[in-house]
């Protein structure tokens, strides 16, 4: 090696008017991984929230009439769709994480394991702000495939076997309901012999409701139980602590 | 030009910051590391003399490209250690060939400390033919052998390693770990 290979570096530096890259840009390219992986967190963290929200609001009082195992109705109702996500942007935090300056430090389970524990803690907070209600409630009503392929609202759109799930059209004189499911149906719920869980004064128009009974006529559905789909999130709140 | 002045009593850090001011101080830089690096680019890519060199010359350009990126966290010598491992695999992909070999010297004093290194002196009968203890560091991954690399060539600790080739402190310890076992184990079945 030529005894001076720093004048030649340097030669080479002038000729090519080479210049040192601006700091701003190193900079921004860091403060964008920060803030991708503080969204991917956040958005993990909101899926938290909606699963807590999806597993306290789950139809346990009824599950009997779903089937016959207290536990196969927990597996079967679980909400897959947001454990996949949150599995998804725990692992874009990973990802973005060891993308910053100082993430090659940290091993690989003390990353997964901080994500998750500050993914629940955020999501239990995001939870009884009332977040996990409000994402899940406005995914149902924008979405018309969203209860479609939830488990916990797929199991209500079974009147054949004797569960429906909708949300309240009319009421008439007699307080008989008609109720539209997540497929657009119109249904004619007769309520003479109901007994109904949780306060009488959610039944109105607009109100989502689960319906236990049988199918009588194509579009005719007897009610034997009914409650609100989900407790109202005062409720919610004091299920957390209880 | 940069005049009366003597490079011995700055600091890397302090030359950085110098040479980010006037450009003249980077050749300070790469006079203090271009023998040490070229002997580990050589040492980890197997290039000739001619091609290290011009492999040397854009590790640091790069390095002066990104100085403003220089992370104060860090030692210089990692900085540049990264810089150039990472350029070397670069050209490895370039060349489209897999990293294999490092080419350890024939030099006795690796010996004397990869020997003298805590459990492996236990494992390892000091008696044996160098030769074979070559031969047997070729035999390991190439994952194994940088690590060896490092630690008992370049003389770096666990933590400059680490910030080199961006892994956690204790996978460091792992990979050196298990790469003296199996060393121990390569030199038992020889």
């Amino acid at each position: 090696m030529d005894d001076n290979f720093g004048q030649e570096v340097l030669k080479k530096i002038e000729r090519d008017e080479i210049s040192p890259e601006p700091k701003w840009k190193f900079l921004l390219a860091d403060y964008i991984i920060w803030l991708l992986a503080t969204a991917c967190l956040l958005v993990g963290s909101l899926a938290v929230a909606v699963i807590i929200f999806i597993i306290f609001n789950n139809d346990w009082d009824l599950y009997h009439n779903a089937t016959s195992s207290f536990w196969w109705f927990g597996l079967t109702s679980l909400p897959y769709l947001w454990i996949l996500l949150l599995v998804l942007f725990v692992g874009l935090v990973f990802h973005n994480f060891r993308h910053t300056k100082s993430g090659y430090r940290y091993r690989f389970h003390s990353i997964f394991i901080g994500t998750i524990i500050v993914s629940v803690i955020l999501g239990i907070l995001f939870y009884g702000i009332g977040f996990g209600r409000a994402l899940e409630r406005a995914l149902a009503d924008s979405l018309p495939f969203y209860e479609r392929f939830s488990p916990h609202h797929r199991l209500w759109q079974m009147a054949g076997e004797g569960r429906l799930g909708g949300i309240i059209t009319t009421i008439d004189n007699q307080g008989n309901i008609r109720l539209r499911d997540s497929f657009g149906r119109e249904w004619h719920i007769n309520i003479s012999q109901v007994e109904v869980i949780g306060d009488p004064n959610f039944i109105r128009p607009g109100q989502r409701l689960r319906v236990v009974g049988r199918q009588v006529d194509e579009d005719e559905f007897e009610a034997l139980v009914i409650k609100p789909l989900f407790a109202p999130p005062r409720r919610q709140l004091m299920m957390l602590f209880r | 030009m940069v005049i009366n002045f003597i490079p011995e009593g700055k600091t890397d850090e302090e030359l950085v910051q110098l040479t980010l001011k006037n450009k003249e101080f980077f050749s300070y830089l790469v006079n203090r590391y271009s023998i040490k690096l070229s002997r580990y680019i050589i040492r980890i890519s197997g290039l000739g003399r001619e091609d290290a060199d011009d492999l040397l010359q854009d590790i640091f350009i790069k390095a002066y490209k990104n100085l403003n990126n220089f992370d104060r966290r860090l030692k210089f010598s990692s900085w540049i250690y990264r810089i150039a491992h990472n350029q070397v695999i670069d050209n490895f992909r370039r060349r489209r060939v897999r990293p294999g070999q490092i080419y350890w010297e024939d030099n006795g004093n690796i010996l004397v400390k990869l020997l003298a290194d805590d459990d492996v002196i236990q494992r390892i009968d000091s008696q044996i033919d160098r030769r074979k203890i070559y031969q047997a560091i070729e035999r390991l991954d190439y994952k194994y052998k940088e690590v060896l690399e490092l630690r008992f060539l370049e003389e770096r600790n666990y933590q400059e390693i680490s910030d080199i080739l961006k892994k956690p402190v204790g996978t460091i310890a792992s990979l050196i770990n298990r790469a003296k076992l199996k060393l121990s184990e390569q030199l038992n079945k020889s």
